[in-house]
């Protein structure tokens, strides 16, 4: 990802977002998929993709099921019901969190 | 074009190289560097496999793959203590519990009825567990060396739940705790049936947990590993069959 602390710290959102809208995807699709919405202006750095899934897969959030494609193992990651839910509070605290810097950034000081 | 099974084969060597023993781990970062080397064949088909290789590996950043290997180890740990606590708390539920409290009324009982000095009965105790300690690290060592000696796939929770067991139990050995508590007490008959009470069921519940560490998780070792890994079933049939 691009080296902003803004996006490290939305890196779980958009996970979990991506995964809602789109089923179920695999880590390397995750990181076109950004690149491909982003028109190339932001990349996932692996290095973070894999312990952020990890971890959100450890606190509940993420199912994890493999298929065999070509002559390797793919591990795809889906919402559980759980993580469903996690998506709609995210989005919800994003959202809030847009709205505030927006006050913020658009304030005019008034006498 | 595709990466063909002795490209992959160094892929899994390439990950080896790089700090990562276990399978689960190895396979998605296998797929992952695949994926990229795939990709930029599509873009320039004349790259060679070894320059696409670092190319991707370079996209994880300075510290390779450092930190996936870390975050891994960290949540499976955490899966490991609830794992643990998942357990224990069954001895809180009937009729389990029954057990509990019998064994610390008996240890309460019998400690009431000693007329020996505390520091005797905390020697006693530290060279029983000391001797439970080394015994399980050396059976663990053993069961090591032949898995690695029959080129069994390694699964990180496998390893945590053999070997991190045994780590976490010496912390457990709770020398502190009757120094603490029992510094220079003559006999167990003069001191107070309450702190006598909360010691016996203290050390009830620690020989409990290590019960669970030791002998019930282990023994249900595979049916974690099939929760956890959804390839683990997948890979022991083409092991058997001698794919992979």
């Amino acid at each position: 990802m691009s080296n902003n602390q803004l996006y490290r710290g939305s890196l779980a959102t958009i996970i979990l977002r991506l995964l809602e809208q789109e089923g179920r995807m695999y880590g390397y699709e995750i990181t076109q998929k950004v690149k491909e919405m982003t028109g190339g202006r932001m990349e996932i750095k692996e290095g973070a993709l894999y312990p952020s899934l990890h971890k959100l897969e450890a606190e509940g959030h993420l199912t994890v099921a493999v298929e065999k494609v070509d002559n390797r193992i793919r591990k795809y990651y889906s919402l559980t019901p759980q993580g469903e839910n996690e998506v709609v509070n995210m989005l919800a605290e994003l959202k809030e969190y847009m709205e505030n810097m927006q006050a913020i950034m658009n304030h005019k000081l008034s006498y | 074009m595709k990466l063909n099974t002795s490209q992959i084969e160094k892929l899994f060597q390439f990950t080896r190289k790089h700090y990562v023993e276990w399978y689960d781990l190895q396979s998605e970062l296998v797929d992952h560097l695949a994926n990229g080397i795939e990709q930029q064949w599509q873009q320039n088909p004349k790259v060679i496999f070894e320059d696409a290789l670092q190319i991707e590996f370079k996209k994880f950043g300075v510290f390779g793959f450092m930190d996936v290997v870390e975050e891994r180890q960290k949540s499976l740990g955490k899966k490991y203590s609830k794992l643990i606590w998942k357990h224990v708390l069954e001895f809180f539920k009937i009729p389990k519990v029954f057990m509990l409290v019998l064994f610390s009324a008996a240890l309460f009982y019998f400690r009431r009825a000693l007329e020996v000095a505390t520091d005797y009965f905390t020697i006693v105790l530290c060279f029983l567990l000391i001797s439970l300690f080394t015994v399980a690290t050396v059976s663990s060592y053993r069961k090591k060396k032949k898995a690695q000696l029959s080129k069994e796939k390694k699964w990180l929770f496998k390893d945590i739940i053999m070997g991190y067991g045994l780590g976490s139990s010496i912390g457990l050995i709770p020398f502190y705790f009757f120094n603490a508590l029992l510094p220079h007490a003559s006999s167990f008959s003069n001191i107070n049936s309450w702190l006598l009470g909360v010691i016996s069921f203290g050390f009830v519940l620690m020989c409990i947990m290590m019960y669970v560490m030791l002998v019930v998780i282990p023994k249900k070792v595979e049916e974690y590993l099939e929760e956890t890994y959804p390839e683990y079933q997948l890979v022991k049939q083409n092991v058997k069959q001698g794919i992979l």
